[in-house]
């Protein structure tokens, strides 16, 4: 019985934050990148925009690395794709100027292509990592179809195998980019990262930055206001 | 048992539904984002700096209180420094060590603020953390066993690559306003005191100490 009242009651609140509000939305991000970890990297987001003060979302980033770590040591030839839960929420606004607080949470997997370097690409080696970002973000709508937006980050990745390490942090990356508002359902972005870093005993970054270009598809409804905010990618 | 339950429903959906209202104009409690770049004047050549300011303003604004970062990472300063490894170690074929420095400060901030006419003028004031050392670089980072670069770091250096110390910094800020309210842009200029930092290649630790900065940024803000 306390098992039905307690799945009722979740079920009732998740249908009441994505069902009540008139500014609910739901939007698509499909991007592509580079920085100083990947020689590209390719990002597909979906996010769902619960009222005028959440947002939440849940990515997947796929990145070729050209300089990414494993037990403190750097690789240039493998894999890198995370997943993580970004989720916003707006502090204050202002006129035009909006400030959210952000916070993101996943998970990072990476594998070297010929991790003993003799010339067989068969040898992989996993290795996970734990993701966790916080953050302010500000939005600034510049007019009714451009924003801008900025912010502050603390990057922070632990890896978690093959060993446990601290492997990053950054103090702090600042983050911006622009938004445009293209057809009625249809964003264009580019956004970027960056500062310094340190952890693992000066292995690791000293510097990160990453660029990201792409199109956000607004679902269902006309895209609001709300659908140009944009949040930072690594 | 249902009545709680409704009435948690009910609690929970006006709590998500609730919009927080429009700041007023006269806002008691403000908050600032300020990015930045700079250029650090130090002995022998001028260091770039990244980082950012960010915190709450009180006071009707005449008060900001927050944190102030900003990292002289070592990628974005090419210059090399020289020194012989400890003990006349070899590394690589040779004693002489090729190294980039590496520097970073994080700590409280509080800025008294004021207008002259429509520009702002703050004088930040920061007290924290500066830590950072000297590293080997490209090639050199492949070590020859195999091993952690930084082991070999801490060999080649007698463990004292890199240290922390307390930092203190005065400035003085001008922010200029732009079209739009809540933009700012602006420039400083800033005097370090780096205390109790002191590495193998400076053993002195007057490397970040009594030095000038200046700084460019955009300020974001409440208004």
């Amino acid at each position: 019985m306390r098992r039905i009242i307690f799945l009722n009651t979740c079920g009732a609140i998740l249908a009441i934050l994505f069902t009540q509000n008139a500014s609910a939305q739901s939007i698509i991000d499909i991007g592509v990148g580079a920085s100083n970890m990947d020689r590209y990297s390719t990002n597909l987001a979906y996010r769902h925009q619960i009222n005028d003060s959440f947002r939440v979302g849940f990515e997947i980033q796929y990145g070729f690395p050209k300089y990414r770590f494993v037990e403190a040591k750097p690789f240039e030839k493998g894999y890198a794709w995370s997943i993580s839960v970004p989720l916003s929420f707006k502090i204050t606004e202002q006129e035009r100027i909006r400030l959210d607080g952000f916070v993101r949470t996943g998970f990072r997997f990476q594998g070297i292509i010929d991790p003993d370097n003799n010339g067989i690409e068969d040898s992989l080696l996993n290795s996970r990592a734990v993701l966790f970002e916080a953050g302010l973000l500000v939005n600034v709508k510049l007019t009714e179809k451009l924003n801008l937006s900025s912010g502050v980050l603390l990057p922070t990745a632990f890896e978690i195998a093959p060993t446990s390490l601290f492997e990053y942090m950054g103090t702090p990356n600042f983050t911006g980019g622009l938004s445009y508002l293209a057809s009625p359902k249809t964003i264009v972005f580019i956004k970027g990262v960056t500062g310094p870093a340190f952890g693992a005993s000066g292995d690791t970054y000293k510097y990160i930055w990453s660029m990201q270009a792409g199109v956000r598809f607004a679902l269902g409804k006309n895209p609001t206001t709300k659908s140009l905010l944009l949040e930072p990618s690594f | 048992m249902k009545k709680i339950v409704l009435t948690l429903i009910v609690a929970l959906s006006a709590v998500s539904t609730t919009n927080a209202q429009d700041v007023p104009k006269s806002n008691q409690i403000g908050w600032f984002i300020t990015p930045e770049v700079g250029v650090m004047f130090l002995e022998d050549h001028v260091g770039n700096s990244v980082g950012a300011s960010f915190g709450m303003k009180l006071w009707k604004n005449r008060l900001k209180i927050g944190i102030n970062a900003y990292g002289r990472s070592g990628p974005i300063n090419p210059k090399t420094f020289t020194v012989e490894a400890y003990n006349g170690q070899i590394y690589k074929g040779s004693s002489t060590l090729t190294l980039r420095a590496d520097y970073g400060t994080i700590g409280l901030m509080i800025a008294p603020t004021f207008k002259v006419k429509n520009v702002e003028i703050d004088v930040p004031v920061s007290y924290g953390m500066g830590g950072g050392g000297f590293y080997l670089v490209g090639d050199d980072r492949n070590t020859p066993d195999g091993a952690r670069v930084s082991e070999w770091e801490n060999k080649l250096m007698n463990g004292e690559d890199a240290a922390s110390g307390s930092w203190m910094e005065f400035g003085v800020r001008g922010f200029f306003p732009s079209k739009i309210n809540g933009i700012q842009v602006g420039a400083g200029v800033h005097y370090s005191i780096v205390q109790g930092w002191k590495t193998y290649y400076d053993p002195s630790g007057e490397f970040y100490n009594n030095k000038l900065r200046a700084s460019l940024f955009v300020n974001f803000g409440s208004y």
